[in-house]
């Protein structure tokens, strides 16, 4: 049986609309975040093609991790789009009371897709990682003596 | 007001119209107002039933992920540091700023997984489904805030090094001329 009303109390309520505020702050931010992975991924996959003349081994690498961060630009894209949803589900569950458990179990759904994709994030940025290390080891002149950070 | 609040006891003011749930009370259990009680067994389809579970799995796979990528993200820069012969200051800021990355990921993905345990309870026992998942998106809440406030620090943060890193500039530009 479908529950049309879930009984949340005030303090679950406010935290759900907490959690749907958080979240549109998140939407706002991985849109941003896939804009300038979309960006950075393309322009540095232009600038890693020059690098084919100094060290093709090199090149190749850093093409790779170019084009895992234009991948990951387009999951943190897709990752705003089922945020929204969530959201619009949550809200949905908070300001009616026509069927509470169907919104929750939309919601889950796409939270489901969404904890996909972040899983896809964290192999992307594991592999971006062993990228970096290998590109340091293939082609140190590429790394210079600069730090490359600590990933995503 | 839904078929299901209508079944609730009859004569009991509902501040907001909360029932009974089938086939049995409640157990009663973390009522906030009279008559406001939470639903020990909400009945998921199987398929709903599939989707929390899996959900809470890949929540378990997300947060072991970033913990490995956390390690694997301090090891690498090591590495790399090594590799390259990188300057002793770079290194301590490697490290540190690889450790605090790791115990600030590593909160996030203990909330996490205690997010996914509180949904899977949701599905795999019976008597507190509510109390459960109004666990499972508290937990889910203070990851997105988490989060959200470390995109906030961070954004600062590079802020910051932009605005130093201009006024170091223009102080050693001021000196050549």
């Amino acid at each position: 049986m479908t529950v049309a009303r879930i009984p949340f109390s005030p303090a679950q309520e406010d935290s759900l609309t907490m959690l749907s505020r958080w979240m549109l702050f998140l939407v706002i931010v991985h849109g941003l975040l896939a804009a300038l992975f979309l960006l950075g991924g393309c322009l540095g996959m232009v600038g890693s093609f020059a690098m084919f003349s100094r060290s093709p081994a090199g090149g190749a690498l850093q093409v790779l991790n170019m084009l895992i961060v234009v991948l990951l630009g387009g999951a943190a894209g897709v990752e705003a789009g089922l945020l929204f949803q969530t959201k619009t589900e949550l809200d949905a569950v908070v300001k009616t009371d026509d069927a509470d458990q169907a919104h929750l179990s939309t919601a889950f759904t796409k939270l489901k897709f969404f904890f996909m994709l972040e899983m896809v994030f964290g192999l992307g940025s594991i592999l971006i990682n062993l990228i970096g290390v290998l590109l340091a080891a293939v082609a140190p002149e590429l790394v210079g003596g600069r730090g490359m950070g600590g990933g995503l | 007001m839904s078929d299901f609040d209508a079944n609730g006891p009859g004569g009991v003011p509902f501040g907001g119209g909360f029932g009974a749930p089938p086939g049995g009370p409640p157990p009663g259990a973390g009522a906030a107002h009279p008559g406001d009680t939470p639903l020990g067994v909400i009945q998921f389809s199987p398929e709903e039933e599939a989707t929390i579970r899996q959900m809470a799995r890949f929540m378990n796979i997300s947060a072991f992920l970033m913990v490995a990528g956390s390690v694997l993200s301090i090891l690498g820069g090591l590495a790399k540091g090594l590799m390259v012969h990188a300057q002793g200051l770079v290194m301590v800021g490697q490290i540190c700023g690889g450790l605090f990355g790791g115990i600030v990921i590593g909160g996030l993905a203990f909330v996490l997984m205690q997010g996914a345990k509180a949904f899977r309870d949701v599905v795999d026992s019976d008597g507190s489904d509510q109390d459960h998942l109004a666990k499972g998106l508290d937990k889910l809440k203070i990851y997105f805030m988490a989060k959200g406030i470390l995109t906030i620090l961070l954004t600062l943060l590079a802020c910051g090094a932009f605005i130093v890193a201009i006024a170091v500039g223009a102080g050693m530009a001021s000196r050549f001329h």
